[in-house]
Parts: structure tokens; C-alpha cells; sequence
């Protein structure tokens, strides 16, 4: 047996993305930054969509996020509620089960974390970087702060979250774990103009 | 001539060059010098340049004619960038400018001997010449391509990478002259975001170049554009399209050449692109010397050059008049005006050595002038509002085309909607601005209410907009119909077609505007037909008795003007897959190869060692990009019997099963294996690149077909790390990492289990043998692969483990006879012809292809999958090789080739005719150099451990 406690690893871990581009400290402050938010717990509730009590149970609608403390819920597509928590995925799938009560008969819980990669898009030119790579209208008036919707990002099937921080623009784009670099690669050449950054974040 | 010689001493009413700074580029060789701000074509008509470019078909001497982008005689190579307009690209310190298609020299073209042949180029030329014989197409395109003309891309340039971006403006506004302007205004003051979009380097259309009266208005103008947060300005940018859904196509242009393409999607759109200066057709119309009244004005106005030194005018209209004074202004000896209005006409120009040295009237007046400017009329190129389904119509008083009716959300306002005094068209301007905002602010609503992400229904306007219910048209002013003189001239300068070519056309036939413009060509050069159109309607209207509203326009189609391939490429976009390893390949300096947009090691430097270390020790493959499919639900096993060719009814916990998926028409589309995690959990694997189709496959059938099954699929891909580890060590391996009990009776073939390896939980372990050893195939949570595949590389180094690739994979599955789907199969392949006759099982009550696979059963197949047995083992024939029989006849072809280390010979497969798919039947292999050799048949595809003991040990 080996004598090492195994280590998740990001898909996204700052040594993989290329030196092309600026690795963020705490210090620096451009125009948009991404962050590496891969680690976190990703849960997905899968229901069909005439079974309206699971939104219900966590009080959400298709194409809406909540944030509660540091555990986000969105819906982004039909049928698939998302989790995205600090906390375990042990503890954070008693949490949606307990909390989904009578209706998970009908739906199924999957732990996605090691599944997604997932980044913060955040800063004042984080929209203009998204038209950059996506055609969907991010305007306020059809996405507030809050929204949530899957959408092609850089040609890769995307969930994009509306989280604004602070007051400020944000948005949590979420891929398949293989194409995690690529987008933020994408993403990263595409926010050249603005100076983005990246800040990896290991758990 | 020396530098500046025509650099007027006054400054022009809106100059736009500095005239403290000189910049030094070459044109054709020769050193010339312009100022910053200065075009090319403005910088070389100040050092006395009158001949830029050659033209399209007869290789005529051209000079300057709009003096913008819209140039046809300013086409020009720029370091390695072709098809550079001179008339709008601005001049820089050290640019290589030249003319293009000309040989040896501009001013002694080669090619200008068409010409002399001009008699026999008439129209339809091609079509008449070289149809027949055919066979010697082939002769004549090689010779045609020579007179291509255009520029020719530099591939050793380096050149800056064009862009994409996508916009979402509320309100577009094509055209930032006074009238674009002031519907900008109006519509950003009602509370929409706009996007206003200018040709040119700056706004102001015309009024930067009409006089001293419109410079100070123009300033505040721009000003008041400026202080708006709403508005976003794009100058150096065209509005090339308008599709459906006003989907609107823009070209941001940049001084470097590099483009950006934005896709736009604007709810409401104005037109305010004004109107252009329209040629007059004439004998000698396209001399060097002729040119366009607004081309004169902007020389002058600002650049500061006199663009010639004996001028005389034509004109038509109070712009001529305008042009006459600036023309004086600047120095010019303006000898003589032929008042249109007066009765006068053009008759012809002649010259000398391709420059203009006379102009004739049709009364008998001659002038001795090296310059002819031209202000007969006015284009309004109307193709945006066209192309949302506006036809335009002619007015016969004012002798132009308006847009026929205001049609949804395209608005049209300014020179192109009507004349008027300049109050009328700010008022008309700033309706049609406020009328495009509340239009937007419609749509808005409707869009929000049926996006989910938009929580509540609000006005997208700030501010509630004036209501505007009627637009009062504005009033056309009268104008001289000037088309043609007596005599004929060009009509198309980009095509080199003229007046008397479009009166052929007609009395061959072509009598409609549209056959006409397909026969000669007219209007389909690069201007698209801006200065073309009008003339040309009014030309065959001429040849057919007929009057332009009989006649009618053709129809305009996007792009309105040329936009580069490298525009439309934009950004690189390619995605690409990774597995969680990728960085240990590489610093393993793997060779990758893309598969399925996965980027995968195919080797690390010799796949047969690889190979032979499986086969002797143990070897691990990252098989991460094996398609894997989460499917829970009581329902699996109804959907697994209905994808599969295959049972799986009675599949159970801990068990893995082999199953092939046929389409509808029988044909293999995908393979894999499905585990049975637990009582309703399942993991299937497919393909790596079908793992996509797959999944799209599976919801087809629980979206549409059967709805009422519970079962949820939910794509894991890269939700684990999947390694296979594979050869007679691989048991003593794996049991130095895991407790999961690895017996051949405690976990046999065809069996899973789930267990902590290398201290990893949740590890689905799987034995199966695609390389015919002993060999589990491990799915591990992604994010720990890394740390398991080094564990295993570590614990197995006593037992020589290493890593091996695709193409050692692949020899491995060929020796056992393993087929690959998509490549010992194609888009034709039923079950039976891949070799999985047994798998299709025809007593299940119904699965995906069954009717048809039934058909292939009592008919038999067509082809077969067979080995195939090289004469000679060293042979190792080239896949998709062809074979023939003895009579030369095809019969297959080769679908898999490898040399085998264990067999120390080639080992194949193929597909061949059923008639030949017999035991030791004899056939040729021909090879893409076309060399033969001796192959035979054998229906046994294993070639390696027949019985099956390794895998099963």
C-alpha cells in the first residue's frame, strides 16, 4: 500500500495552465480575473420536470441560483439542479436529501465533483469577455445577478451562474472536466486585453 | 513631380493630416512621403501619382474615382496583405505598397494587350469560348487562373489574428454621418444602448468634407455622441449583412489589417448609410483624371491635395457646385463647368499615354483639362433594408431609388429616406431614433417574458420614450436623370463591363436585370454593386425600351461589402480534451495524437515494446476518454435491451457485460461494456469519440420513445480517471494496492467490483480483456488518477510495469482479433458484416435495428470482417489497401494493419465480399502505390491465445 494520502487534483491546477498567461496574487487586481473553483463540492439533483417539489424543496426555478451562506444552488437547464458547496460531499449529500425530503422518490442525486471543472469569471470587463466566446445576450435586464442557464462557451457545452461579488460582475462557468483547461485557456486569451489573470485554489 | 508637388498650401475645411509630420513608404519600389492621417491614395496624389491600379479584364490604366473604401481602382498589395483599399487605409512610417496583377511594370502592363482584344471579350466570352471541348477545362483554368485579379496572400507574413465577439446593443445604427448621429442621440436619450457604426475613421459622413460651415456643427455633433455612455461607437467598421431575425454582420476594420467580426443582435435597426456619388457612363469615363465629385472634396477638404491641376465639372446638382469652390480654393484652374441642369452633357474624354487630357461636350465644346469631375447624381444603397425584405423603388423626379416601406425593426432615415433642409432631417433623424428605442424597448419585454433567467418584466428604457406614431416623410428634390451620354462607357469598373456590353446581353436574350447581371457580370465585383446598379437598370432598361421601374433592381444579398476569410474565422476555437494525466505524457514525452477531440499519448517512443511488456510483465494504458454513462433507474435494463444487440435482462450486481449497438438501420454504431454497479446503478462505457452520439442516442429514447421508463443518464466521462491495467503481472500488481480480493474465483472475468485502491474510495474496478491479458480496468474519481497511476507505476517497478499508448493497444486488440467500431466498420456496416452475429440475438421481443438485421440474417451479409494472412509476414499492408481477386475485380479492403511482437508477423483485418469471406481463400492486396501481394483469408480473427486462457487466468 502506498504511504501517501491521496490528493485531489484540479483539472485546472495553475501549473498546468499556460505560462502565457498571468497567475493572479491576492494583490492583483486587473480588470477580470478567473478562479479556480474545481475543488469545491458539485452535486447534481436529476428530476423530471413535472417534479416541480424538488425546485420547490430548495426554493428555485429553472434558470435561478440562491446563494446561502458559501452553498449555491442553481437550476440552469430543465431537470438538473445544481449544489456547489465548501462542505463534503458526504455532508453535503445527506444535507440535499434531508432537505428534498419525500420528493427525492423521484429524483437522483449524483456527487459530480470530480466531474466538472468549475472557475470564477469575475471584474468589471468579465461580460465583455464572455461576449468574446459565447452568443447568449448577458445583458442585466435578461440575466441579473443570480441567473442561471447552460449555454456554449468557447464551442463547449457551459453552466453559467450569475454570482456577483461584492457588487461586482461574476460569473461561475462550469464544464466537463476534460475541457477545463481548454476554457480557461479560452477564456484567459480572450481577456488578454483586459490583463486577466488566473488563481488556482487547492483544496 | 517631388513630394507634396500637390499638396495644396491652405488647409482644407476638415483636414485630417498633420501636416508637421512627414512618414516615408514605398509604392512600386519608390520612396514616397505622406502625413499622419494621410490614406495611401491621398499621400501618392500629393507627390503627383495619377495611375494605381490596372483594371479587372482589359488591363486599363485607372486612377482615382471615390477616393474611399468603395474605391474599385484602389486595390492594393500592402506588405503581404492583398486587397488593401487605399482609398480608406491610412498611410504608415515604412509600408510596402504595390499595385496588383501587374506585369512587368503599372505603367507597361502585359496583360493590357487585352484590350487590343477587347472586340472579342465581349459577354459570355467564357461561357461561349471554353465550354467545349470539355476535356480541356482543365487547360483553360490553369491558363484563366493567371488572370485572376486580385492580390496574393504572403504566407510567410506575419499577421495579427482577426477576432470575434458578439453584441447585444438595443438599437444599431448603420451610418455615423449627422443623420446616424442624431438617431443615435435620440434613441440612447429614450434609454436604449446603441451601437452606432461608421465606415470611415471618424463620424460626420459627408459634413467632414462639405465646407467650412458644417466643421463647427459637426464638432458639437460628435461631442454630444461622445458624452453618451449609451452609445457605443465603432468607427473604421461596416454593417456587411442583415439576416434573419436581424442577425446584423459587422467588420471592425483596425490600420494593422487585423479584423474583428461582432455578431450582432440588435432589436431594432436604423439605416442612415446616406447616399453615394453615382459615375456617369461615357466614352473614356474610366481615364485616370476622372473622378467622382465627393472624391474631389475629400482630397481637398481633407487631405489638402489638389487632385489636379486643369479641371473641369460636371455637374448636376449643388454638391457639383460645392466642389467647384473647393476646387478653387485649392489652387485648381477650374476651365470649365458643364451644367446638367443647364442642358449640358459629358460627351466623351480622351487621353493620352492613359491619362485624361480632354473632355467633350455633346454640344461640340472641347476642354484641355487633366481632370474631370463628375457629380451627375446619387446612389442609395439600400441593401441593409433590402436584405430585411424592402424593395426598394425608383423615383423617376428625383432619378433615384428609395426604400419602399419602413418593414419591422429596420428604420431608415437620412439621404437614402429623402432630402430636405437640415432641420428636416435632424427632425426625421431623432423620430426615427426615438422609434427604433421604443421598437427595442417591444421586444425587450417580449424577450424577457420568455427567458427563464429574467426574474421580472421591466421596461429595458430608462426613461419612458416620446411616442412617435408618425414619421413625416421627408421631401425629394428633383434631379436630371443622368445615366449614360451618347456615346458608351464603363458601367462596372470592378468587372470591366460596360454600357455596350449590357446592350449585347439584352439582344442576346438576357433581357431581365438579373440575367443580365449573371451574363456579363455587372454589379458582382467587389463594390457590389454600391456605384454599379443604377446604372446598370438604367442601361438595360435603355436596351429594352424600357423604364427603370419596369425594369426593377436585382436583388442585394449580404455581404453588402467584402469581408475577409480570416474575419469570418475569427478567434481559434477548438476545444480539446485532457485526462487528469495529461501532464505526466507529456513530461513522459509521450506522443499525442487527437481522438474524439481528446488529446490522447498514442506512444512513448516504441509501441512494440510497449505491446511486448504487456504480453510478458504488465503494462497501463490511460483509458480515460472511454465514453462513460452514469444510468440509474428500475428501467435500465428495458433500455439496455433496447440499445443493445444483446441480452441484459438478467444481468447482475457485480457483473460486466460485452454489447453492441446498432442504429435503426442495423448498422454497428457503437460497442462497450455495461456493469451492473447495483440493484438500479449502472456504468456504461462506449467509445471514446461515440460517447457523445451515445448519449444523445439513450435521451432520444427516454425523451421521445418512452418517456415513462425511470431511468436517469447522466454522462460521467470525466468524472473518472480510467486506467487499464493489463498483462500476467497485472493481478500481483492490483493486489499490492487494494484489498479488493483478486482470486480468479473471488473476482472473476466479466465481473466489478467497487473498493479503495491506493487509498482511493469509490474505485470501480473491472475485469475485462480488450488486449486479451489478464487486466482490470480501473475508473477512479478524476481528481485522484493522478495519484493511483503513480502509485501503480511504483508498486509494479519490480515487476517491470510501464506505460503503454494507443497504437500498442492496438496491435494488442488485432492479435486477439478485437474489432474497433468505425474502423474495421463504416456507415454501412450491419451487425452481422462486423463479425457480431453472435451477439445478435433475434428471439428478443425488439431492439434498435432488429427488422433490419432479421433482413440481413435470411439474406446474409454482404461483406464480411475476416483475418487476413499475408504471404509474406513481413508484410505489413497500408489500411484501407484495396483487394482484389484473380481477375482484377475489388473485393475489400484492408481495415486494420499491424506487425505483432509476440507473432513476429503482420496481423490484419479486413472486409471482403461474402463470396469470399471462405477459409484460405486467395486474394491480392494492392497497396496505395499500386504494388501487389499474396494474402489469404482466414475466418478465425484471433490470432493470439484462441482459447482465451491469459485473459481468464
Amino acid at each position: 500500500m502506498p504511504n501517501t494520502d491521496p490528493v485531489a487534483v484540479s483539472p485546472l491546477m495553475a501549473t498546468a495552465v499556460s505560462s502565457r498567461h498571468q497567475t493572479l496574487t491576492s494583490a492583483t487586481i486587473p480588470r477580470v480575473a478567473v478562479i479556480d473553483l474545481s475543488t469545491m463540492t458539485k452535486l447534481l439533483i436529476r428530476y423530471r420536470r413535472e417534479l416541480t417539489a424538488v425546485p420547490d424543496a430548495f426554493d428555485i426555478t429553472l434558470g435561478q441560483s440562491t446563494r446561502t451562506g458559501k452553498t449555491l444552488t442553481a437550476v440552469p437547464a430543465r431537470g438538473h439542479l445544481w449544489i456547489f458547496t465548501d462542505d463534503s460531499a458526504t455532508s453535503a449529500l445527506d444535507e440535499a436529501r434531508q432537505r428534498l425530503g419525500a420528493a427525492e422518490r423521484g429524483a437522483r442525486v449524483f456527487d459530480m465533483s470530480h466531474a466538472k471543472a468549475l472557475l470564477r469569471l469575475t471584474g468589471t470587463a468579465a461580460r465583455e469577455l464572455m461576449y468574446r466566446l459565447t452568443a447568449i445576450n448577458l445583458e442585466d435586464e435578461f440575466v441579473p445577478d443570480g441567473s442561471a442557464l447552460t449555454t456554449s462557451v468557447a464551442r463547449v457545452v457551459t453552466d453559467v451562474i450569475r454570482d456577483d461579488q461584492a457588487g461586482e460582475r461574476s460569473y461561475l462557468l462550469q464544464c466537463d472536466r476534460p475541457y477545463g483547461r481548454y476554457l480557461v485557456e479560452s477564456v484567459l486569451a480572450a481577456g488578454e486585453a483586459w490583463g486577466a489573470g488566473f488563481r488556482s485554489v487547492q483544496k | 513631380m517631388t513630394a507634396h508637388s500637390r499638396r495644396a498650401p491652405n488647409a482644407g475645411h476638415g483636414e485630417v493630416i498633420d501636416r508637421e509630420t512627414t512618414i516615408p513608404f514605398s509604392f512600386n519600389g519608390r520612396t514616397y512621403e505622406g502625413h499622419p492621417g494621410d490614406t495611401i491614395a491621398s499621400a501618392l496624389v500629393a507627390s503627383g501619382v495619377k495611375v494605381f491600379s490596372r483594371s479587372f479584364k482589359y488591363h486599363r490604366p485607372r486612377g482615382i474615382l471615390t477616393a474611399s473604401w468603395h474605391d474599385p481602382n484602389l486595390m492594393m498589395q500592402v506588405d503581404g496583405e492583398p486587397n488593401v483599399r487605399a482609398g480608406h487605409r491610412r498611410v504608415a512610417a515604412g509600408m510596402n505598397v504595390k499595385s496588383q496583377d501587374t506585369w512587368p511594370s503599372l505603367r507597361f502592363d502585359a496583360k493590357a494587350m487585352n484590350g487590343k482584344l477587347g472586340r472579342f471579350l465581349a459577354p459570355g466570352f467564357y461561357y461561349k469560348t471554353f465550354i467545349k471541348p470539355q476535356a480541356l477545362w482543365p487547360s483553360y483554368e490553369a491558363v484563366l487562373k493567371r488572370f485572376v485579379h486580385a492580390g496574393s496572400v504572403d504566407l510567410t507574413s506575419q499577421r495579427p489574428h482577426s477576432d470575434k465577439r458578439y453584441a447585444h446593443p438595443d438599437v444599431l445604427v448603420a451610418g455615423g454621418g449627422p443623420a446616424g448621429m442624431w438617431a443615435a442621440i435620440a434613441a440612447a436619450d429614450a434609454g436604449a444602448r446603441v451601437l452606432l457604426v461608421e465606415e470611415e475613421h471618424e463620424l460626420g459622413g459627408h459634413w467632414r468634407w462639405r465646407g467650412q460651415g458644417h466643421i463647427g456643427k459637426l464638432a458639437e455633433l460628435r461631442r454630444e455622441v461622445a458624452s453618451k455612455a449609451a452609445i457605443e461607437t465603432l468607427p473604421d467598421s461596416v454593417v456587411f449583412g442583415r439576416y434573419d431575425d436581424n442577425w446584423v454582420g459587422v467588420v471592425q476594420r483596425s490600420s494593422s489589417g487585423a479584423e474583428t467580426l461582432l455578431k450582432v443582435r440588435p432589436k431594432a435597426m436604423v439605416v442612415a448609410v446616406g447616399l453615394l456619388d453615382r459615375p456617369y457612363v461615357f466614352e473614356g469615363n474610366d481615364l485616370p483624371g476622372v473622378m467622382l465629385g465627393s472624391a474631389a472634396s475629400r482630397l481637398i477638404n481633407l487631405y489638402g491635395v489638389r487632385p489636379g491641376e486643369r479641371a473641369v465639372v460636371f455637374t448636376a446638382n449643388g454638391e457639383g457646385d460645392t466642389c467647384v469652390a473647393d476646387l478653387k480654393r485649392s489652387g485648381v484652374d477650374v476651365v470649365g463647368t458643364i451644367d446638367a441642369r443647364q442642358g449640358d452633357r459629358v460627351a466623351r474624354a480622351t487621353g493620352r499615354r492613359g491619362e485624361l487630357t480632354a473632355v467633350h461636350t455633346e454640344n461640340g465644346r472641347v476642354y484641355a483639362a487633366d481632370l474631370l469631375v463628375v457629380s451627375s447624381g446619387w446612389t442609395a444603397p439600400t441593401s441593409l433594408l433590402n436584405m430585411g425584405g424592402d424593395v426598394p423603388q425608383y423615383d423617376r423626379e428625383a432619378a433615384r431609388f428609395f426604400p419602399g416601406s419602413n418593414s419591422g425593426a429596420i428604420l431608415a432615415t437620412g439621404g437614402i429616406a429623402g432630402d430636405g433642409t437640415e432641420e428636416q432631417q435632424r427632425r426625421h433623424a431623432s423620430e426615427t431614433g426615438i422609434q427604433a428605442a421604443r421598437l427595442a424597448q417591444e421586444t425587450s419585454q417580449s424577450w424577457q417574458a420568455a427567458v427563464p433567467t429574467a426574474r421580472i418584466v421591466t421596461p429595458s428604457l430608462s426613461a419612458p420614450a416620446e411616442q412617435v406614431d408618425f414619421i413625416e416623410a421627408l421631401p425629394r428634390e428633383p434631379h436630371p436623370a443622368l445615366f449614360r451620354a451618347s456615346t458608351h462607357g464603363f458601367v462596372d469598373f470592378s468587372e470591366d463591363v460596360s454600357s455596350k456590353d449590357l446592350h449585347i446581353a439584352v439582344a442576346e436574350g438576357y433581357d431581365s436585370a438579373e440575367l443580365a447581371k449573371r451574363y456579363t457580370t455587372a454589379t458582382m465585383g467587389p463594390i457590389q454593386g454600391k456605384l454599379e446598379t443604377i446604372n446598370s437598370v438604367a442601361v438595360i432598361a435603355e436596351a429594352n425600351g424600357a423604364t427603370i421601374e419596369e425594369t426593377g433592381t436585382t436583388v442585394w444579398r449580404p455581404p453588402y461589402a467584402p469581408v475577409t476569410l480570416g474575419a469570418l474565422a475569427g478567434r481559434e476555437l477548438e476545444p480539446v480534451r485532457r485526462s487528469p494525466l495529461h501532464d505526466w505524457h507529456a513530461e513522459a514525452r509521450a506522443t499525442f495524437m487527437v481522438a474524439g477531440e481528446w488529446l490522447r499519448p498514442e506512444h512513448y517512443g516504441d509501441a512494440q515494446v510497449e505491446a511486448a511488456r504487456v504480453r510478458q510483465a504488465v503494462g497501463i494504458i490511460d483509458v480515460t476518454p472511454l465514453g462513460k454513462l452514469d444510468l440509474r433507474g428500475t428501467d435500465v435494463p428495458r433500455l439496455l435491451e433496447a440499445l443493445y444487440v444483446n441480452k441484459w435482462t438478467r444481468l447482475e450486481v457485480g457483473h460486466v457485460r460485452y454489447g453492441a449497438m446498432c442504429s435503426e438501420d442495423g448498422v454497428v454504431f457503437d460497442d462497450g461494456v455495461t456493469g451492473r454497479l447495483g440493484p438500479d446503478s449502472y456504468l456504461m462505457t462506449t467509445t471514446s469519440s461515440g460517447a457523445d452520439a451515445v448519449h444523445e442516442w439513450i435521451e432520444m429514447w427516454l425523451q421521445t420513445a418512452h418517456p415513462d421508463w425511470d431511468v436517469y443518464c447522466t454522462p460521467v466521462t470525466g468524472g473518472y480517471t480510467s486506467i487499464n491495467c493489463a498483462g500476467p503481472s497485472s493481478r500481483e500488481l492490483l493486489s499490492r494496492l487494494t484489498d479488493i480480493p483478486l482470486d480468479s474465483d473471488e473476482f472473476q472475468y466479466m465481473r466489478v467490483r467497487r473498493g479503495v485502491v491506493a487509498g482511493v474510495s469509490d474505485v470501480v474496478v473491472w475485469r475485462i480483456g480488450f488486449t486479451g491479458e489478464l487486466s482490470y480496468e480501473l475508473h477512479i474519481p478524476a481528481g485522484f488518477g493522478q495519484h493511483v497511476w503513480d502509485a501503480l507505476l511504483a508498486a509494479g517497478a519490480t515487476l517491470g510495469v510501464g506505460p503503454f499508448g494507443v497504437e500498442a493497444q492496438r496491435i494488442l486488440r488485432l492479435e486477439k482479433g478485437h474489432l474497433i467500431v468505425g474502423q474495421d466498420t463504416d456507415g454501412l456496416t450491419k451487425a452481422l458484416s462486423a463479425g457480431l452475429g453472435w451477439a445478435v440475438k433475434t428471439d428478443k421481443a425488439d431492439f434498435a435495428g432488429l427488422p433490419e438485421l432479421r433482413f440481413q440474417i435470411e439474406d446474409g451479409p454482404a461483406t464480411e470482417l475476416v483475418r487476413l494472412v499475408t504471404e509474406d509476414p513481413s508484410i505489413v499492408p497500408a489500411e484501407a489497401s484495396q483487394l482484389i481477386d484473380s481477375h482484377g475485380a475489388i473485393i475489400g479492403r484492408v481495415t486494420s494493419s499491424r506487425m505483432s511482437p509476440s507473432l513476429n508477423r503482420s496481423v490484419c483485418l479486413a472486409q471482403v465480399t461474402a463470396a469470399h469471406a471462405i477459409d484460405g481463400c486467395e486474394m491480392q492486396i494492392v497497396d496505395p502505390t499500386g504494388k501487389h501481394q499474396r494474402a489469404a483469408v482466414s475466418l478465425e480473427l484471433c490470432s493470439f491465445d484462441r482459447e482465451g486462457e491469459r485473459q481468464r487466468a
